[in-house]
Formats: C-alpha cells, sequence, structure tokens
C-alpha cells in the first residue's frame, strides 16, 4: 500500500466507446514506466487520468494514498509535471518565459516571479543545456530543444512525478536519443516517469517497468526483458518482431528487429 | 527595450494627454493654461473670473472627459483584445469575439427608441453586452463542451444574432429621428461624452483592467492549451470566466461611452507583441498604454483635421486596416 499512485479498477469511456477497462496499477517512487500499445490502446487517457486531467468513469486514482481528485489543482502541480507532446504554439513566449511558467503554482492571485523562481528556472535550463537558449522564442528552436524546455519547465515545477506523452514524437534519431538519455540521467536522481511511447526499444533503452496496454486494458506489467518479448509483441502490434540480447551486454542491450527484416 | 517599455509609455501617454489637453477648436493659449493650473494649485489670481469659468468649462466639462473617454476606450479595447487573444491561442481574435459589441449596439439601439432616458440607453448598453456574451456562453454549455471551439462558436451564433435583431430595431425605428441617431452612434464617436457618465465608468473600467492585467502570468499558461494550464495547477475555468467576465465589462462600458470603436482591440495588441513580446504580464498593460496613446492621437486628428468632426470610429477603422496589413506582413513570424 505505499505506492506513490494508484489505480484502482479505473475505466473511461469517450462518449460511449469505452477506452479504459478496470486498469488497475501500482507506480513506485523512482520508478522508469513505459506504457506500450498501439493507437487507441488508451495510453494517453491513462496519462490524462494519473495527471487529473480525466475523471474516471468509475474506480480510483489515489496519490500517496489520498484520492487524486481531493487535492487542489495547485498541489497536484507541485508534485506531478505534465510533459506534453511536441507543439508548436501561437505566440513566441522566449524559452525562459516558457520554463517559468513552473513556477505558477507557487503563487497567490497577485504575486509575481521572484528572483528564487528565476534562479530555480535558470538552474533547470541549466541542467538540460538551454541556458544558450534561454532567449530564443520557444516557436524558433527545433522540435528537441522545446521538447527539451518542456520538461526544463517540468523540472521548475519541483515536481518528483513527470507524466510524459511520447516524449521523442516527431523528433529526428539524434535529438530522440539525445532526450532519452537526459530522461535516464534525471531518473537516476529519483525522479519518477511514467511515460508513453510507440517504440519497443527505447522502453528497453529507459524502463525499469513495462506496461503493456491493449484495448484498454493491462496485457503484461514488468521488467522490460520479460514484457518485450516475440510473443507480447505480436499480440499487441500483430507483427513479428526478434527481440535480441546483444553478446556482452547482460539485460540491458536488447533491441527489436521486425523478422521481415531480417 | 522590455525593461523600459513600460515607463517609457507611460510617459508617452501623459504627455500626448497634456498635448490633447491644449489642443481644440477654440484656441486657449499656454499661458492661460499655465496661469489656471496655477491659480488650481496655489490660488495665484492671474485670470479673471470670467477667464476662469470660461476655462473650466472648455478644459474641465469639455476637453478633459473626452481625453479620459480616450484614454479609458482605447485601453480597455486594447487590454480586452490582448487577453482574449491569449485566452483564445489566436492572435487573430477580437473583442467582439463573444458577440459583447453586437449586443452592446443592440442594446444602445434599443434605448434609444425605447426610452428618452440617457442613462437608460447606457444601462440597456450595458446590459446587452453582457447578455450577447451569456448567449454564447450558454451555447457552449448546452452542448456540455467546455471547449475553446464551442465558446467561439457560441460567440458566433450570439454576434449574428444580436447584429440581426439590431436590424430589426433599425428598421422599426422612426426614421426621421431616431434611425440617424443609432446610425451616428454605431459609427463610435466621443463627441457627446460627459463628465458625469466617465466617473461613473471609469472606476469599473480600470479596475477591470487592472484585473486583467494582473492575470497575465496566468493567460500566459493558459496559452499553451488547456491541459497544460491544468497541469500548471490553475483553475483554467475560473480563470477563463474571469477574463471573460471582466472583457466583456470593459467593452460593453466603451461602447456605452463611444459608441463602437473598431479595430484598436485587433491592431494595438499585434504593434505591442512586435514591441515588448508576447509575454501578457507585460504586453498587457504595454497595451492599454499604447491604447490609450493610439486613440488620444485619433480622437485629436478626428476632432480638429477637418471644420466638422469625423466619428472616431470611422478613423480608427481608416487607419487600422492599412495598418493592419503591413503589421501582417511582420507579425506571422511572431505567432506562426
Amino acid at each position: 500500500m505505499n505506492a506513490l499512485i494508484q489505480t484502482l479498477a479505473v475505466s473511461f469511456a469517450y462518449h460511449g466507446r469505452k477506452v479504459l477497462h478496470e486498469v488497475t496499477l501500482d507506480f513506485q517512487q523512482g520508478e522508469v514506466v513505459s506504457l506500450l500499445g498501439p493507437n487507441g490502446s488508451g495510453k494517453t487517457t491513462l496519462l490524462k487520468i494519473l495527471l487529473g486531467l480525466l475523471k474516471p468513469d468509475s474506480g480510483f486514482v489515489h496519490f500517496e494514498n489520498r484520492l487524486l481528485q481531493s487535492y487542489p489543482r495547485n498541489a497536484l502541480a507541485k508534485r506531478i509535471a505534465y510533459v506534453p507532446q511536441v507543439h508548436r504554439e501561437a505566440f513566441a513566449y522566449t524559452v525562459a518565459d516558457v520554463v517559468l511558467m513552473g513556477r505558477m503554482p507557487y503563487h497567490g492571485f497577485f504575486s509575481t516571479y521572484s528572483a528564487q523562481d528565476r534562479e530555480i528556472a535558470t538552474a533547470a535550463m541549466a541542467r538540460l543545456n538551454l541556458l544558450d537558449l534561454q532567449d530564443r522564442a520557444y516557436t524558433e528552436i527545433s522540435g528537441g530543444e522545446r521538447q527539451l524546455t518542456l520538461i526544463a519547465r517540468a523540472i521548475a515545477q519541483g515536481a518528483n512525478v513527470f507524466i510524459m506523452d511520447e516524449p521523442v514524437n516527431g523528433l529526428d534519431y539524434g535529438n530522440q536519443m539525445r532526450l532519452l538519455r537526459d530522461v535516464n540521467g534525471l531518473a537516476k536522481e529519483g525522479l519518477t516517469f511514467i511515460m508513453t511511447t510507440h517504440f519497443p526499444d527505447h522502453a528497453l533503452m529507459t524502463a525499469d517497468r513495462v506496461i503493456l496496454l491493449k484495448e484498454g486494458a493491462v496485457l503484461a506489467d514488468g521488467c522490460p526483458e520479460a514484457t518485450i518479448t516475440r510473443e507480447t509483441l505480436r499480440a499487441l502490434y500483430r507483427i513479428d518482431v526478434h527481440v535480441a540480447a546483444i553478446p556482452g551486454y547482460n539485460g540491458n542491450g536488447r533491441v527489436c528487429v521486425p523478422a521481415w527484416a531480417l | 527595450m522590455k525593461r523600459i517599455a513600460l515607463p517609457l509609455l507611460a510617459l508617452l501617454l501623459i504627455a500626448v494627454a497634456l498635448v490633447s489637453l491644449y489642443l481644440g477648436k477654440y484656441r486657449v493659449p499656454l499661458a492661460d493654461i499655465l496661469a489656471f493650473a496655477g491659480w488650481k494649485a496655489s490660488g495665484g489670481a492671474a485670470l479673471s473670473a470670467e477667464q476662469r469659468s470660461l476655462l473650466t468649462n472648455i478644459l474641465f466639462d469639455i476637453r478633459l472627459p473626452r481625453i479620459m473617454a480616450a484614454i479609458l476606450i482605447g485601453a480597455s479595447l486594447s487590454v480586452s483584445g490582448t487577453a482574449f487573444q491569449a485566452l483564445f491561442i489566436n492572435p487573430l481574435v477580437s473583442p467582439g469575439l463573444l458577440g459583447v459589441l453586437a449586443g452592446a449596439s443592440f442594446g444602445a439601439a434599443l434605448g434609444m427608441i425605447l426610452s428618452k432616458s440617457w442613462l437608460m440607453v447606457q444601462c440597456s448598453t450595458l446590459l446587452f453586452g453582457f447578455a450577447a456574451v451569456g448567449v454564447a456562453v450558454s451555447i457552449a454549455r448546452i452542448f456540455r463542451a467546455h471547449s475553446i471551439i464551442m465558446l467561439v462558436l457560441g460567440g458566433i451564433i450570439s454576434g449574428a444574432f444580436f447584429t440581426a435583431s439590431l436590424s430589426i430595431v433599425k428598421y422599426a425605428a422612426d426614421p426621421s429621428n431616431q434611425l440617424p441617431a443609432i446610425v451616428y452612434w454605431l459609427m463610435g464617436n466621443l463627441s457627446a461624452v460627459d463628465g458625469r457618465t466617465m466617473l461613473l465608468v471609469s472606476l469599473p473600467m480600470l479596475l477591470g483592467m487592472i484585473v486583467l492585467i494582473l492575470n497575465g502570468g496566468r493567460l500566459n499558461a493558459m496559452s499553451m492549451g488547456e491541459e497544460e494550464a491544468k497541469s500548471l495547477g490553475i483553475n483554467v475555468g475560473r480563470v477563463r470566466m474571469t477574463v471573460v467576465f471582466l472583457a466583456t465589462l470593459i467593452s460593453a462600458l466603451t461602447v456605452v461611452i463611444g459608441g463602437i470603436i473598431g479595430w484598436v482591440g485587433l491592431i494595438i495588441p499585434h504593434i505591442c507583441r512586435m514591441l515588448v513580446g508576447p509575454d501578457n504580464r507585460v504586453l498587457l498593460p504595454a497595451a492599454a498604454l499604447v491604447g490609450a496613446v493610439y486613440l488620444l492621437v485619433v480622437d485629436n486628428v478626428s476632432r480638429l483635421l477637418f471644420s466638422f468632426e469625423i466619428p472616431t470610429g470611422i478613423v480608427t477603422s481608416l487607419i487600422g486596416i492599412p495598418f493592419f496589413v503591413l503589421v501582417l506582413k511582420n507579425a506571422h513570424r511572431s505567432w506562426r
């Protein structure tokens, strides 16, 4: 009962179409969890329920043994940060301004950002090597840099749970790998990551634990080596994929190669 | 630039306001104004009693209310336009998006044919400004969608309804007196401004603007999208309703004072975004100041350029449209 976040028989439907069926999961402090599943399997919906953005139709979500819904919005924002998919917004805020938005939950109605807030934002940018970009417009930097900006904002938020929706979506290969490396670095500092991905390889690289979702239900849940197998990938994606270990690297060095490519 | 922009703009506004006080069809020598100011301040005896009452009349009863009106209308429209652009995540949005201007126009016209009291006309203007936005919000609520798109569609429907209703009122109006009065009023002009009205409306307008400006940081987050704003700890529903209510209040009050003054709420936010960037904490106060300066200048032009007055609303549109074309050329870079 000491899970950080817990879902109990959570079900959710959009306009009568069931997306999640009685999902029960525990998330522990410091875990890096990858959610894998085909389009429409309910990954993003589950993230939004964990964030409190959607309310389950039935079932409960607990955060630190208290109902998630019982937390006020800004109390939750100090604990759980959302890193959405890379997006381009209408207004050209500077990178520093976007990161400073992470300090929103610490302010009452009339107060403005303090020197301390700016320090925290600067430190967050420094951690992800964004300081050179801080005065650039968020709309004019690359997709990878935008994603790093959103992660820096989540750090500035002071949260210890990062919920990321397909963090590498739309990035080129180099940026994908650099971003995952940065996520791994942050994870080593004890932060909790829950992220969705379309790439089993990325889950193998980053996750301590993988949850496979199919049609709104949990297909498998466990360590990457046990969950990402030829059988589960076939069940998930209806495609034959070999999961091979690179000789000399125990456990970690695993790659997925589709059978047709061999 | 960003740091000193606001004090500079504030100084500019004070300077333009003082010059506007001096400008007018009836030429008052600068020396007389200074002497008058001296008398007001310390009770010197440089002016005769006759001159004093003349200057009091010209400066305090005629010019000052009109200057206040231009400042408050320009600032209010610019602030509500800026706030709406952030709220609706769209830099092409203007204060009339949810139908407030259409509703207020209808309310003014209805008041003019039903009542002889100007106060009633003003109340009706404000009431129907709110009614139109109420209709827009209700339409969005009926479909139980809290999305921005439904609110925009509600605003379009509500605006269209009140525009049609305005046509009915115009059609029903007595064509020899009422109809010209309605048409003239809706052109937007500040010549009918009176001190009493200004005293009445200035407090709610100032307060409305101040609270909107204080919401700048929240509006920044809101313009990143609803879910992100929520995950940043913002009570999205409450902030949205606060902004819509205050923007409606100050926009409807601009119609109460001076009819429909077009384009200010669209072009001023653009200009200011080029000056100080998109951060609403700076952008909103900058828009208030620039909007005030702009309308003051335009109003001076409209009352002084020709021997007769041109309605201010016409001048703002005539300047606004070509200017907007120029602005678009530069602006698309900053918000695409």
